[in-house]
């Protein structure tokens, strides 16, 4: 991402907040977010880029890649892929519990992605 | 099923499990105890499908859905934060099912908050849990239809004609083993495999 800057104002944009209710929700100071968003600040540390991800309802890898931690071949991920990376999120997320009843001992891909999807409904966070 | 640990739980629900954590404490509730503590707290009416669960939800906050899922998926809950869904399958087949799958889901849901609570009555293993739910969907459907039957049979008894008593007793006999029959194969019907002649059993 040539300007993570621009990229990271219009995430804050997009979830209609202001530097300063960024910084009470958490992700960082108003002050740092600001220099960040006009370039003046270098890659934030991963950290600050888990919050944001919270914060801004965007995945975590995305932002990852955006900042250049992550090369963007982990994008080209297959959808499989990425249903059970989702469905492994959802698993680990502690503040989400789930359960189904179902036929037969282990989920499909199918039904994993309806969890993943459900998660991403109820969460407001996207992951496929 | 993941154990959560969540920070807050609201409602009726919330209470109906404090209620049962603080009087049980001590000793484990079995499936059967906690399916007749939730039909009386909810005052839960005789359950013949899903339609008689539509009050429970109202006043636990939970959002349930009848919708098209996965093949192979009957049902399945999710809460985050408060926020509960249950989600029942509309498919073919398993329409039928729909009422215990509700229980079994609500059964999933009252864990996850006596997790909270740390009364836990099940392992954590997600077989027991599983089964455990479905031993409750079973209780509940029986446990919410006693009392209709009781009301039957004191009517029945106050007939004074012999025959006509009789007839109506065996009749309301015939409609019991018909609604146990119901609960049971509701409630154990996804460990059923049915292949070509064979029926199986799985846990």
């Amino acid at each position: 991402m040539e300007n993570f800057g621009e990229y990271v104002r219009e995430l804050r944009k997009q979830n209609r907040l202001t530097l300063k209710e960024a910084e009470k929700r958490g992700v960082a100071s108003n002050a740092y977010l600001s220099q960040l968003e006009r370039g003046r600040r270098k890659r934030p540390h991963p950290d600050i880029l888990k919050r944001m991800a919270d914060v801004y309802n965007v995945p975590l890898n995305e932002l990852m890649i955006a900042a250049g931690y992550l090369a963007a071949e982990t994008q080209k991920k297959s959808l499989a892929e990425r249903i059970e990376d989702g469905y492994h999120q959802v698993e680990n997320d502690p503040r989400v519990a789930h359960g189904t009843r179902r036929k037969g001992v282990k989920l499909s891909l199918e039904q994993k992605r309806y969890i993943v999807e459900m998660y991403e409904n109820l969460t407001g966070r996207k992951i496929l | 099923m993941s154990v959560a640990t969540q920070p807050e739980i609201s409602n009726r629900l919330k209470s109906f499990c404090e209620a049962c954590a603080s009087r049980n404490h001590q000793s484990p509730l079995s499936e059967e105890q906690l399916a007749e503590a939730f039909v009386k707290f909810f005052s839960i009416p005789p359950l013949f499908d899903v339609s008689g669960l539509d009050k429970f939800f109202a006043t636990a906050d939970i959002e349930m859905c009848r919708t098209t899922l996965p093949v192979g998926l009957l049902g399945l809950n999710m809460s985050y934060e408060g926020k509960r869904k249950i989600r029942l399958s509309d498919r073919r087949g398993q329409k039928r099912f729909q009422l215990h799958t509700a229980l079994h889901e609500i059964r999933e849901l009252i864990e996850n908050d006596f997790r909270v609570l740390g009364f836990s009555t099940t392992e954590s293993s997600e077989d027991e849990l599983e089964f455990c739910a479905d031993e409750f969907a079973f209780h509940a459907v029986l446990c919410s239809q006693a009392g209709l039957f009781r009301h039957f049979f004191a009517n029945a008894r106050a007939i004074k004609s012999d025959w006509r008593r009789w007839a109506i007793l065996s009749l309301i006999g015939l409609g019991m083993v018909a609604a146990g029959l119901f609960a049971f194969i509701g409630a154990f019907y996804p460990h059923v495999t049915v292949t070509g002649s064979k029926i199986r059993f799985e846990r």
